[in-house]
């Protein structure tokens, strides 16, 4: 499995043209074995290889015609869906993700004949051992019909990525008029991660906090092997207006999506705007959130 | 454990023929099966010295799973040894046990008693001058009574009274020195067993773990020697059971500010470094830097209730427990490494003189004195509510067990239920419930069937807590009215199985329609949003059906129709010219073309249901919840929010696993009284946010009025501020949300501008 990883990598054309930006050095994983339709359980819809592959890779054609009086007798407004439970059948698509950063494939949707549907919306399950089936939703409106997109799911959301048993998609009829017909090409199904650790998404979950309170919170998403998380993630706490630092710290990183506490009570920061940032010496991977500081509500004015 | 758990077993069994160890009886029929550990006792036992007439009660053991009308297996109420039957009365009775003089505990089962959903039973049992007593209704409600007792004379006497009936399944009769033991061993298993699952049923579910990104902080000295740390979380953000505090949050002062008028919740927990035996609460009176004090009554004392609970409320074979019910406070205990979350509302009153109002919550860790400084900074503002926002609860109305019930006791309290209920949610900044009027023909005759008194009662309820112009959601009786023209024939779950009923039937809901609209204009009603059918299927029948039957209501002139489904799905296009109140779970409309659409057609308006902020599956999403009823409302257009349901029991209250769906929602104390939940702690917050948006809107109108542009364009950049930091979502559950320190740091910010346009515009 290691060779074929490598092979795998050294041959992603990703992953060498983008080799410049350190922020954006990707290891990619495809695994073209989704896109093959023996393999896939299709329920009141029908799944074929498609003849036009999307991005030049591999791509199932999934077509689920909409009726609301066929289908399971005691749900004729049912749910057509089919799903990938072939992991084991050889050659075998890897079912252990956990390394990995992003579970992604390319998507493209078609609605007809349900004008009037101003926005549907494909699931994609994902079961692992746990049994717990997350969801991620899909949404065709009318700018999106047609177009490609690509759906990107982190891995740190399923509970247990070491094991996925099955995964797929699944629509709901009822939200769509009886006589449509939609159809999904999915393909250039891949898993991909950093190589090195980046955060690839900073957000402030304290955009205000008033002087009287003691810290900010950040939600952060790192990528990255975990060897490297060792080293922390570098922040800077600086004043929006002046530029002026007020704190440098390097703070321990996991992979996945994190919450971090970063204490600010003793820096008695007075009301105005600052700046955190990652990264704060390396411009290709730093990522930058601003907040503000309110007065506070216990100190009265005499 | 087991070897010792048979031991005591053993001399529980020894000490019926010695009467000087643990006495267990097991009460009912004298050929029910008895539960292990127990001896049988029936009606006829001579420990019934004195009596009313007794009844025996039984009811079969369960424990398997049932079958929902889906095929999915559901659990049961379970019943067990214990359980299957019990010995009560309408009446009063006494019961004498020989045993050795000595001091006694005594531990006596209550409840789950079948029958009628509408009975509440009444349970007062006197050992001497010592008592436990338990009100509580329905059929599955179980309850354990502790108390002590002293036999002399080699006697111990019980005596029970009722104010309507009483039932025990169980009592055991445990000399103090041994009680512990014998409660570890077999009493508290047998409570655990009634408050979740059976323990084989139990095994086969899964405990799904609390993932903290909390390390664990590094306790002090003082800390570790004390054994415990007192931490303050935003109320808004859960304590978890398995949660260590964050290093910020210990030592963090409890505060909170608020208008004039307002209640505002003031929370701190414990962390227990190891066990502690008791602990008790005091809080002292909230007095402020001029000698103003709150009233002595201003402070309600709760604690955060740690419940097991299921992941939806109709999915089974997975929990987790998670904080979920503001308990009132009572003494209890703290088990090592498991927080305990103190919730203090403070309630001020329009006369509240504003100031910095400071007390102390005093704590007695076995017998070790803590004191925790409270800070209550009340404003100098009053809030005004948005006039064009409603919000408003489903409701199950007391008054219907209140109809069945078959003694005055509990009538009454089903009743007293009510009132303590609809007063809760005015107090909340509630202002409606739904409604129901069933109708249908009688199969033989084709009589009509329409009763109007009961819809009569329940809104002069409302009128009389202030919920008088709510327009109601009026559930109708299509479905047995389509039963009467289809032959028996039912529509399925959500319509999915309708068939197109006879020209007949529609016309005869035009016509049954007016006759309610008259009745309803002759009595003065609110108005009456008619809604035929909850949650129709997007399937072509059921639009098709859909379509006929709002066109029927709409036959009579000026009603409107109220529809819960999603308006922006595509199968609901047909319903679209008929639908006048679309009330759906999320924000699905975008703003601007909410209120494009509402504008360009009079009547027209958007409703949600939030029930995913209701506790119907996750009870801890306050952060969310107070999202969708302050900021979130204020950015979606919708007019109102209605969630389902106030509360939602299907059996014991208290047991979230058993039964066909989990038990949510406000909770009853044996008084009647609502025990409420964090999540509705957060519909109350969000609302008085709503109401810091509203008034500040007001102002900055008011000063741009009165000349004052550049005051007011200031005030109008800090509320343009926040509505640009606002991740506007269809549904606020815990994702892409503020942290909880957030939504107060931005009401600080309004709050400030409100007092600075107040006093310019003095």
């Amino acid at each position: 499995m290691k060779k074929e990883l490598l092979t795998v990598l050294l041959g992603t054309a990703a992953c060498l043209n983008l080799s410049a930006a350190p922020a954006e050095k990707t290891e990619v994983l495809p695994m073209d074995g989704f896109a093959v339709p023996a393999r896939w359980s299709p329920a009141e819809s029908s799944v074929t290889l498609a003849k036009e592959k999307i991005n030049g890779r591999p791509t199932v054609k999934w077509v689920a015609p909409i009726d609301h009086f066929a289908g399971e007798k005691k749900y004729p407004v049912g749910w057509p869906r089919m799903y990938y439970t072939s992991f084991n059948r050889k050659p075998a698509v890897l079912n252990n993700w956990k390394d990995w950063d992003f579970f992604e494939f390319d998507v493209r949707m078609k609605l007809e004949n349900d004008p009037k549907n101003t926005l549907c919306t494909v699931s994609v399950i994902l079961t692992n051992a746990d049994g717990t089936p997350p969801r991620y939703y899909v949404s065709l409106t009318k700018q999106h019909d047609g177009k490609i997109r690509t759906v990107r799911i982190p891995i740190d959301r399923l509970s247990n990525p070491a094991k996925i048993t099955s995964w797929g998609f699944s629509i709901s009829e009822s939200g769509y008029k009886h006589g449509g017909k939609l159809t999904v090409w999915a393909g250039n199904f891949r898993l991909t991660r950093s190589t090195e650790c980046v955060v690839e998404d900073i957000k402030l979950l304290t955009p205000a906090i008033t002087a009287a309170d003691q810290a900010i919170r950040v939600a952060m998403r790192i990528s990255g092997p975990a060897g490297d998380m060792a080293r922390g993630v570098p922040f800077e706490l600086s004043c929006a207006r002046s530029g002026k630092v007020i704190r440098r710290e390097t703070l321990p990183a996991q992979r996945g999506i994190r919450e971090l506490e970063i204490e600010t009570g003793e820096l008695s920061l007075a009301p105005g705007n600052y700046t955190l940032t990652a990264f704060p010496d390396n411009k290709l991977k730093a990522k930058s959130v601003t907040f503000r500081v309110m007065t506070s509500p216990y100190k009265v004015k005499k | 454990m087991k070897k010792q758990s048979l031991s005591i077993c053993l001399a529980a069994l020894g000490a019926l023929s010695l009467n000087a160890a643990p006495l267990l009886y097991d009460l009912g029929s004298s050929t029910s099966p008895v539960r292990k550990n127990f001896t049988r006792l029936d009606a006829k036992s001579k420990v019934w010295t004195q009596k009313a007439k007794l009844f025996t009660g039984t009811n079969k053991i369960i424990r398997q799973s049932g079958v929902n009308s889906n095929g999915r297996a559901v659990p049961p109420i379970y019943f067990n040894e214990l359980t299957c039957d019990h010995i009560g009365s309408k009446g009063d009775a006494e019961l004498t046990f020989a045993v050795p003089d000595g001091e006694y505990n005594i531990w006596i089962l209550t409840g789950r008693a079948g029958g009628n959903n509408a009975q509440v039973w009444d349970i007062k049992v006197w050992s001497g001058a010592r008592r436990a007593a338990m009100t509580y209704p329905g059929p599955a409600e179980i309850h354990v009574l502790e108390l002590k007792g002293t036999a002399r004379e080699g006697k111990l006497k019980l005596t029970v009274i009722t104010r309507s009936k009483w039932v025990i399944n169980a009592i055991a009769i445990v000399p103090v020195k041994e009680y512990a033991q014998v409660k570890k061993n077999i009493l508290d298993p047998e409570k655990a067993e009634l408050e979740t699952l059976p323990p084989e049923i139990l095994k086969k579910w899964k405990r799904l773990p609390y993932k903290s990104d909390i390390p664990e902080p590094k306790w002090t000295t003082q800390e570790k020697k004390q054994g415990f740390a007192i931490f303050s979380r935003n109320w808004t953000e859960p304590v978890w059971p398995e949660q260590f505090p964050r290093k910020s949050e210990i030592g963090r002062p409890v505060r909170a500010f608020t208008s004039i008028g307002e209640s505002e919740p003031l929370t701190f927990s414990i962390y227990p470094l190891k066990n502690f035996r008791q602990v008790t609460l005091q809080v002292t009176q909230f007095v402020n830097e001029k000698g103003n004090r709150l009233a002595a009554d201003a402070v309600t004392c709760r604690y955060v209730k740690y419940s097991w609970v299921r992941p939806n409320y109709n999915m089974t074979g997975s929990y987790y427990r998670a904080p979920e019910v503001l308990m009132p406070w009572s003494d209890r205990s703290l088990k090592a490494k498991e927080p305990l979350r103190i919730w203090l509302s403070v309630d001020t009153t329009s006369h509240t003189e504003p100031g910095v109002y400071r007390s102390k919550a005093l704590l007695y860790l076995d017998g070790k004195k803590v004191e925790v400084p409270l800070t209550l900074r009340v404003l100098p503002i009053h809030l005004i509510k948005n006039p064009n926002v409603t919000y408003a609860q489903y409701y199950t109305h007391p008054y219907g067990n209140a109809k069945r019930a078959t003694d005055d006791f509990s009538r009454q309290w089903w009743e007293k239920k009510a009132e303590y209920e609809h007063a809760h949610m005015r107090d909340s900044g509630q202002e409606g419930i739904t409604g129901n009027i069933w109708f249908s023909r009688d199969r033989k005759t084709g009589k009509l069937l329409l009763n109007f008194d009961s819809m009569q009662k329940q809104i002069d309820l409302m009128r009389k807590y202030g919920m008088g112009k709510f327009p109601i959601p009026c559930g109708m009786g299509t479905y047995a009215l389509y039963g009467y023209y289809m032959n028996g024939r039912t529509m399925g779950s959500h319509i999915a199985q309708v068939k197109m009923p006879p020209k007949k039937y529609f016309e005869d809901v035009t016509a049954i329609t007016q006759m309610i609209e008259n009745e309803a204009r002759r009595r003065g009603w609110p108005e009456l949003l008619y809604y035929p059918i909850d949650e129709p299927s997007g399937g072509s029948n059921a639009v098709e059906y859909m379509v006929e039957v709002l066109k029927a209501i709409k036959k009579v002139p000026g009603v409107r129709t109220y529809v819960t489904a999603d308006p922006a799905v595509g199968a609901y296009a047909p319903m679209r010219p008929y639908v006048d109140v679309w009330c759906c779970q999320p924000f699905s409309i975008p703003k601007a073309q909410a209120e494009k659409n509402m504008k360009k057609r009079p009547g027209l308006e958007y409703w949600s249901y939030p029930n995913h902020n209701s506790g119907e599956n996750d009870h801890t999403l306050s952060v969310g919840t107070r999202m969708t009823y302050g900021f979130g409302l204020w950015q979606s257009g919708y007019k109102t929010l209605i969630p389902w349901i106030y509360s939602s029991y299907t059996h014991d209250q208290w047991n979230n696993l058993d039964s066909r769906s989990a038990d949510f929602g406000v909770r009853t104390a044996p008084d009647g009284r609502p025990i409420p939940t964090p999540l509705w702690e957060a519909y109350r917050e969000g609302i008085d946010d709503g109401k810091y948006i509203f008034t500040l809107e007001t102002l900055i109108g008011r000063a741009r009025e009165r000349g004052f542009a550049k005051e007011a364009a200031a005030a109008q950049a800090d509320l343009d501020l926040i509505k640009n930091n606002i991740l506007i979502q269809p549904k606020y559950r815990d994702k892409n949300l503020w942290a909880a320190d957030t939504f107060d740091a931005y009401r600080w910010l309004m709050a400030e501008n409100i007092m600075k346009l107040d006093e310019l515009l003095k």
